[in-house]
């Protein structure tokens, strides 16, 4: 967008010398943020995807690293660090940053987590019973799909990545009958599943393992199992009463070599990207995520041979 | 001369030797120094203050404009209250502001009034244009802190707009268009009665909108405005006058931004608001004495849609007021002048939103410019009645040369709610109903030890309710209690050798009771925010007016100022429109039809928080930022030089002017914001115009 962002305003120069108005300017920026530049965690695989409290979830980093494919597993030296310190309402980002800083409650790649049993007290709708004479404090907001998460931060690689993991909580501000409603109509998330994940050059797809010339431009295209989107109820605290929302789904990539292009007549639909083969013959890893609105995700790893 | 025969009557100009800036102050005090004239004639702007002083005691500390002679000066676009922007005391206005910001109070912090009218906005979106329309304004004055106890419901300062007067037995219509908009105003007068309307809806659709891509539109998107104005008035054998006032103001502006990363939709932000006022205006004497009464209703509504991905925002506001002002003046001795009065503006406003706590953005929150707001949503729809009722009691008192203003003003803001906890499942709502009094003593001394040198010290307490928006249960809180500002200013006006005279101030404002976010990680039920906020800004303004060789008279404005706000933990940080230095140029000249002026400004970059690293959010795939010292760096400084030209053509029955305002002539790349890649590993300026070029042509029959 900055590029295109330029050019509209050299287009828009010589408008100036007709008595019009002349654009702000964004600068150029390098926007590349599915590029592994160095070593990190890009993905985290939950499961089971939506836990309740105090019981255990199993969690595995996927990492990347820019260099030789595999070299920097996350594995044994992964750091997790359950937080328990819930966010000020005026944040916008998804965790506390301290909790980013928390000591590491274990090392190893995949982890068994038990959720903190009062994660629905710091995470979600049940305020802690105030002291006498103290007045209650304010319900944590769900997020667009009625959920509460529970953030864990992984430490491995150059940035720390913070993983949220959907918790099974009492519905906010919701009648008795309309909390019945809802704890037997809705069902826990069930991470979305990748049915193809395929390389495509020209009109041909590639068959495994993968093998390109260097700069050669190729199509990646992943498609999601039909049954991944689900259905469930949201509560809303307007009208309140349930409405059905089915889980929308997304794609994100990460690669450690070459240029991806995404599509700019739909930007948010990344299911399908050019990625052109970097000039250099080598190793490149790619990583495609899948993820439902839910929080529930799965993710594909594969590599290309450029020689 | 006794301070009536120096009283102005109608419009009157201070220009030649002894000029004041401080005009109103000067109008009352330095009589001796001013000249009288009945008529503006412009044939170039002189910048020389314009005011129609009322008889009360002035505000120590104002500026006054004339409308004609300001509409004239480089970079107002031909709006006059645009040119309010390069007063004393008021920061440069960020991209887009729809108000001012004055000795560093923030411009929600300040009182917009037109014809003692409150308003809801200064300007339309953009920045570009008054809400108050320009065909019928007559004069503007910014007063950046310590105005009398005549006004009340603001902590900063106060920007008052009146109407111009027509001359009698006058009938005109006026055509102005140009690149921003089109407007026509007419008026026609008798001896006794007057009728004058104006309206003007925005072109840059058409001009503007044709050609900026998209990608540039995100901090200076295309605003749609429209405004209208009317006025009847009808003039009294025993001098007193009624005036009936409507005013309508409408803005649009869709903010388009990127995607905040791959896979995910651009983000849009869409602002709506509307509002209307119709006033009634009866004065008893021309010169404002006696008895003055205004009663106003009023409605507006405004909506903010923002689409950031998956968190929707929505948030409608809908609000009706009813004001009234009667207030009596009167000389109990030659020495002695009582002012007594009783405010009133009641509201009833319905707000409903549905998306984050942390939309809309609130001064001191920290975040990128366009960052999404946060992913945890919630809705509410609520309903505030309240407002204020006031009576206060002014003295002024004159003898050996000084002027001593004391005054009383006694508040009740009285608010009731439909619900002061959030509703949960079929639980009855419980409203609540709260009355909070303050009284706020105030006082200005000026001192005239000889000709040509005024000095003046003025202070009091001040309060303001806070924002019925901000009286949800769920997003703010309903007890929120009104905040609390003490102002302190000490200055003076001399005139110095050479036709030029120099106005300084040192001021100091400090402000308690702000509302602002809570900081606690489990803030309690119904108070998301706290009355808690404190304040602080203190610097100097001066303001040097010089008449220049070949006729070129100008003037420059410079302020030195530090506003900071307190951090919870007990600390202070700098306040989100702080700028240390803001530095003002204006000259003008004139030759027979022609006009030129020029405007050089300088101003300190505005505080931003940096960006120290960045962290993934796992399940969106989203990087978000980490932050340093909140509000640690600044915006590189702005500067710019603008120019204006205007040549007009008189004929016997039509007067037609043709305009050029050129800002920032250099073509210099201000940076207005900082912008960042995706995952936060580069940066760079979000740069303004390079050059705004405004076309015009206004036709008068």
């Amino acid at each position: 967008m900055s590029r295109r962002a330029m050019r509209g305003c050299a287009r828009l120069a010589p408008l100036v010398a007709t008595a019009a108005l002349t654009a702000a300017c964004q600068p150029t920026l390098v926007d590349e943020p599915w590029r592994v530049r160095g070593p990190r965690v890009v993905a985290v695989r939950a499961t089971p995807p939506e836990a309740s409290p105090g019981t255990e979830v199993m969690l595995e980093a996927v990492g990347l690293s820019p260099g030789p494919a595999g070299s920097a597993d996350p594995a044994s030296n992964t750091g997790w660090s359950v937080c328990r310190r819930p966010k000020p309402l005026a944040e916008s980002r998804v965790v506390d940053p301290a909790c980013l800083f928390d000591p590491v409650d274990q090392v190893g790649n995949p982890v068994k987590v038990t959720l903190p049993a009062d994660g629905c007290a710091l995470f979600g709708p049940d305020p802690a019973q105030p002291a006498p004479g103290e007045p209650p404090t304010r319900p944590r907001d769900p997020d667009a799909t009625g959920g509460f998460y529970q953030p864990i931060t992984v430490q491995w690689g150059d940035e720390p990545t913070v993983a949220l993991v959907r918790i099974s909580c009492d519905l906010p501000q919701a009648s008795g009958a309309v909390a019945r409603e809802f704890r037997a109509r809705y069902s826990a998330n069930q991470s979305p599943v990748i049915a193809d994940l395929a390389l495509q050059v020209g009109d041909g797809s590639l068959a495994s393992p993968w093998e390109l010339p260097p700069g050669t431009s190729a199509t990646l295209t992943l498609t999601p199992d039909p049954f991944s989107a689900e259905a469930f109820p949201v509560f809303d605290p307007l009208a309140g009463v349930l409405v059905d929302q089915r889980e929308a789904l997304a794609v994100s990539w990460w690669i450690t070599g070459g240029t991806l292009s995404f599509d700019a007549r739909d930007p948010a639909d990344a299911s399908t990207v050019l990625w052109r083969a970097p000039d250099e013959a080598g190793t490149v890893e790619i990583v495609a995520v899948l993820r439902d609105s839910r929080g529930g995700q799965d993710v594909r790893r594969s590599m290309v041979v450029v020689r | 001369m006794t301070r009536r025969h120096a009283k102005l009557r109608g419009a009157a100009f201070l220009g030649g030797r002894g000029v004041c800036w401080r005009a109103l102050a000067c109008a009352w005090v330095c009589a001796g120094a001013i000249t009288a004239s009945g008529a503006i004639a412009m044939a170039a702007p002189s910048y020389s203050t314009v005011v129609r002083a009322g008889g009360g005691p002035p505000q120590p500390v104002a500026q006054a404009l004339d409308a004609e002679s300001a509409s004239a000066v480089a970079g107002s676009g031909g709006d006059a209250v645009v040119a309010a922007q390069g007063l004393t005391g008021v920061a440069r206005p960020t991209p887009g502001a729809t108000g001012l910001v004055m000795w560093g109070a923030q411009a929600s912090e300040s009182a917009v009034l037109y014809e003692g009218m409150e308003l809801p906005a200064l300007y339309h979106q953009g920045g570009f244009r008054a809400t108050t329309g320009a065909a019928l304004v007559g004069r503007i004055e910014v007063v950046p802190a310590a105005f009398s106890v005549a006004h009340g419901r603001s902590i900063g300062g106060l920007v008052r707009v009146d109407g111009r007067g027509f001359p009698a037995a006058e009938n005109a219509l006026t055509l102005d268009a140009s690149t921003l908009d089109v407007g026509l105003a007419a008026h026609t007068t008798s001896p006794t009665l007057s009728l004058a309307a104006a309206a003007r809806v925005s072109d840059l659709q058409a001009t503007y909108g044709t050609f900026a891509p998209a990608a540039t539109t995100a901090l200076f998107p295309v605003p749609r405005y429209a405004d209208a104005q009317a006025e009847v008035s009808r003039v009294f054998a025993g001098g007193g006058k009624l005036r009936l006032l409507g005013l309508w103001s409408h803005d649009e502006v869709t903010k388009i931004f990127g995607a905040p990363a791959p896979g995910l939709g651009p983000r849009q932000e869409h602002l709506r608001l509307s509002w209307w006022r119709v006033g009634l205006i009866y004065g008893e004497r021309r010169d404002d004495d006696g008895l003055a009464s205004l009663m106003y209703v009023g409605g507006e509504q405004s909506s903010d849609e923002r689409r950031f991905s998956a968190t929707p925002t929505l948030r409608d506001e809908s609000a009706l007021s009813v004001g009234a002002h009667l207030r009596y003046r009167v000389d109990l001795t030659s020495a002695l002048q009582t002012t007594v009065g009783l405010e009133l503006l009641l509201q009833r406003g319905l707000y409903r939103q549905t998306g984050s706590a942390t939309v809309p953005a609130r001064e001191g929150d920290v975040g990128t410019f366009a960052q999404s707001p946060g992913d945890d949503i919630n809705a509410d729809r609520w309903v505030v009645r309240g407002g204020n009722v006031a009576a206060y009691a002014l003295a002024a008192w004159r003898g050996g040369g000084w002027t001593l203003s004391p005054g009383l003003r006694l508040d009740a803001f009285p608010v009731d709610g439909d619900r002061s906890v959030p509703s949960v499942g079929h639980t009855p709502q419980v409203g609540y109903a709260r009355l909070w009094w303050a009284l706020d003593p105030r006082v200005a001394l000026i001192y005239r030890p000889r000709p040509g040198l005024v000095l003046r010290a003025a202070g009091g307490i001040y309060h303001r309710a806070a924002d019925a928006g901000d009286r949800s249960a769920v997003f703010g809180a309903p007890a929120l209690a009104p905040a609390r500002a003490l102002h302190l200013v000490l200055g003076g006006w001399c005139d110095l050798a050479g036709a030029a005279s120099l106005d300084v101030d040192a001021f100091f404002r400090a402000m308690d009771g702000l509302p602002r976010r809570s900081t606690l990680p489990a803030p309690l039920l119904g108070e998301a925010l706290v009355a808690r906020g404190a304040g602080r800004a203190f610097g100097v303004s001066a303001t040097l007016r010089r008449e220049l060789a070949l006729g070129v008279r100008g003037w420059a404005t410079y302020t030195l100022s530090r506003s900071e706000r307190a951090l919870s933990d007990g600390g202070w940080r700098l306040f989100d429109g702080d700028q240390t230095h803001v530095l003002t140029v204006v000259a003008a000249r004139g030759w027979g039809d022609w006009s030129l002026s020029g405007r050089a400004r300088y101003a300190t970059g505005t505080p931003r928080t940096p960006v120290v690293g960045a962290f993934l959010d796992a399940r969106d795939q989203r990087a978000e930022p980490l932050f340093g010292v909140q509000n640690g760096a600044r915006l590189p400084a702005f500067w710019a030089v603008d120019a204006r030209v205007d040549r007009r053509f008189v004929a016997a029955r039509w007067r037609l002017t043709v305009s050029l305002d050129v800002e920032n002539v250099t073509g210099h790349r201000n940076a207005e914001e900082i912008v960042y890649a995706q995952d936060f590993s580069s940066s760079g300026y979000l740069t303004g115009p390079p050059l705004l070029v405004l076309f015009g042509v206004r036709l008068e029959v």
